[in-house]
């Protein structure tokens, strides 16, 4: 699943995929096998799930009903990106079972390249300990249910996900995000998502 | 203004904004949602629950028990987050949704066939709705809007007309619940934008009501958390709500409430402070007293979530169902063991609650949730719609024959 299209780094790239992507679904197209649908995936979010983009998520390892449900949001529009909103208009209900039940068996992201920063590390599991995000997320982070994974996850998507809870873009299916971002800046945002994209069980 | 003093304002300001700051985040530092949750054991990973964002398939629908000689039968499969159902002056069944559709639909039949069709899109939190004189009423957590004559324009329905716009608009129980009283009135809540916290004026936890047209708004009731299902009592007009109490505490209370207004803008029903007309809230109840709150007309179970609920005024049913209330009970997702039903609350001749007893069940396997049930609607004939957002799909009760 693509953050949403502003934030989609590389444009040229974007909009040539864009157009072969409307080109290779109109609606005469014979339909598409669900190895195509899945291969679509796997073009920017990686064979294993794991994308280089930090603007586009680690889908691996997420579990099945969330993948369910953000494919149907997109399906629907409820969730904005360009591409995603596009690939997903032809997804069925069976295909959102089917594909969701085969990312989440995909691995889990791995720990993130790059150093860790000690203070912001500590400082974002005290913010994610305050507001009780393992509750839900699970003590390790790797999410159940309709609740994603966040450990292992580009911390760039995750602040972009916290601002679109913050700002009524994503609602999810319960108001429990709005909730449990309310009152966070930025700052807080980056400092969570430094967290979680290292944390380890 | 000197340079200095303009340098020492900017610092000033920066030190009361980082102060406000600071504030907020020590406030909000525990979620709303998360106050009393247990830290440890298996209280403290309870999450809401969610179904599949497909409707269950007919042939694998819950199987539900009845009463002897009544009969279920599924109505209408593929109703994607079934939630409130109002029926149309010619015979359509409208449906709304809730967190999942963004979109309401409507059953019509036509030759003996049922036809689903999505008749409204692109709605946050469309729940709320209600039929009256050709037009089909919508609220959403924002707003309330009307579309006149839709009955004739399913297809291509008619354009939205606002007639009530202030809202607080929350996501948390922001969402509605609509119903006409017999005095013309439209009757709406506001639910508390939080699990537990204190209340503005009556900006929240209260059912106010409107004319038609949206004017003359006033309180009916206060201290109401989130009501999400009430009727009218047809002999006396009184005004009965279910209202869903707060969320953690224990296993086994709060109760959630059934609620009668006997004097409508007077009566309080204790929210945030008086739980279940029993307890006074661990945290905002010191040196408060449920003295002052109307006590429940009856308790409906822990975290039980009663949702929709109607007076069965039909000649279909026995007897003894006549006046007698029915509740869907959506069943709680803050509790380890989980229940949902439609239960039967029986009236005696001074509108005194004398039993509640389960009547439709059958929604819950090795404690997973088949289906839960919404909202009730008695049909002309008598007999009894339940919506089940869950499996998505409304199922149609009889009684004999």
């Amino acid at each position: 699943m693509a953050g949403s299209g502003r934030y989609y780094s590389g444009g040229r790239f974007s909009a040539l995929l864009l157009a072969g992507l409307i080109a290779a679904a109109p609606a005469s197209a014979p339909a598409q096998s669900l190895q195509d649908k899945i291969a679509q995936c796997a073009a920017c979010h990686g064979d294993d799930g794991q994308s280089k983009d930090p603007k586009i998520p680690n889908i691996g390892g997420q579990p099945k009903l969330f993948v369910m449900y953000q494919l149907f949001f997109y399906r629907e529009g409820r969730r904005k990106s360009e591409e995603m909103n596009i690939i997903a208009k032809q997804l069925t209900d069976a295909d959102l079972d089917a594909i969701a039940t085969h990312v989440s068996k995909l691995p889990p992201a791995p720990h993130p390249p790059g150093p860790i920063d000690e203070t912001k590390f500590k400082r974002g599991a005290e913010i994610a300990s305050r507001r009780q995000c393992a509750s839900c997320h699970n003590d390790d982070y790797s999410g159940r249910e309709q609740m994603p994974r966040l450990a292992g996850q580009h911390e760039a998507y995750t602040i972009q996900a916290f601002q679109e809870y913050r700002a009524g873009k994503r609602i999810g299916t319960q108001a429990a995000m709005a909730e449990a971002v309310r009152g966070l800046d930025d700052e807080a945002f980056a400092t969570l998502a430094h967290f979680l994209a290292h944390v380890r069980p | 203004m000197s340079h200095s003093l303009k340098a020492v304002a900017a610092l000033a300001a920066c030190f009361a904004l980082s102060g406000i700051v600071y504030a907020q985040e020590k406030k909000e530092e525990e979620p709303f949602w998360a106050k009393g949750k247990p830290k440890e054991g298996p209280g403290a990973k309870m999450a809401p629950v969610a179904a599949p964002p497909v409707p269950t398939p007919a042939d694998k629908l819950p199987k539900l028990k009845v009463p002897a000689g009544f009969k279920v039968e599924v109505y209408q499969s593929g109703v994607l987050d079934a939630r409130g159902m109002r029926r149309g002056d010619k015979g359509t069944i409208f449906v709304s949704s809730l967190f999942v559709f963004f979109k309401n639909s409507a059953t019509t039949e036509k030759g003996g066939k049922r036809e689903l069709k999505t008749v409204l899109s692109g709605l946050e939190l469309p729940s709320g709705i209600e039929f009256r004189k050709g037009a089909l009423y919508v609220a959403t957590p924002k707003k309330i809007m009307r579309y006149d004559g839709i009955e004739d324009k399913l297809d291509s329905p008619p354009a939205a007309v606002d007639i009530f716009t202030d809202l607080p608009g929350d996501i948390p129980h922001g969402w509605k619940f609509l119903r006409f009283g017999p005095d013309g009135n439209l009757y709406v809540p506001i639910g508390a934008p939080c699990n537990i916290c204190t209340i503005e004026g009556d900006k929240h936890a209260v059912i106010f009501r409107i004319t038609a047209d949206g004017k003359d708004k006033q309180i009916v009731a206060r201290g109401v958390r989130n009501t999400v299902g009430f009727d009218f009592n047809p002999k006396t007009k009184e005004l009965w709500f279910t209202d869903n109490q707060r969320d953690w505490l224990s296993e086994d209370f709060p109760l959630d409430e059934l609620n009668r207004v006997k004097s409508p803008g007077k009566d309080n029903f204790g929210y945030p402070y008086c739980h279940s007309g029993t307890m006074v809230d661990p945290e905002l109840g010191w040196g408060k007293s449920c003295a002052g709150s109307v006590k429940p007309a009856a308790l409906l179970g822990p975290h039980a979530a009663p949702l929709g609920m109607q007076f069965y005024n039909g000649k279909m049913f026995p007897a003894k169902y006549r006046g007698a209330i029915l509740i869907a009970r959506h069943g709680p997702w803050n509790r380890t063991q989980k229940f949902a039903d439609v239960s039967v609350a029986y009236l005696d001749s001074a509108s005194r609650v004398t039993k509640v007893e389960p009547f439709i069940t059958g929604f819950v396997k090795d404690n997973q949730y088949l289906g839960r049930p919404v909202d009730l609607l008695t049909l002309p004939d008598g007999s009894l719609l339940v919506s089940d957002d869950h499996a998505g799909a409304i199922y149609r009760v009889s009684y004999g024959r």
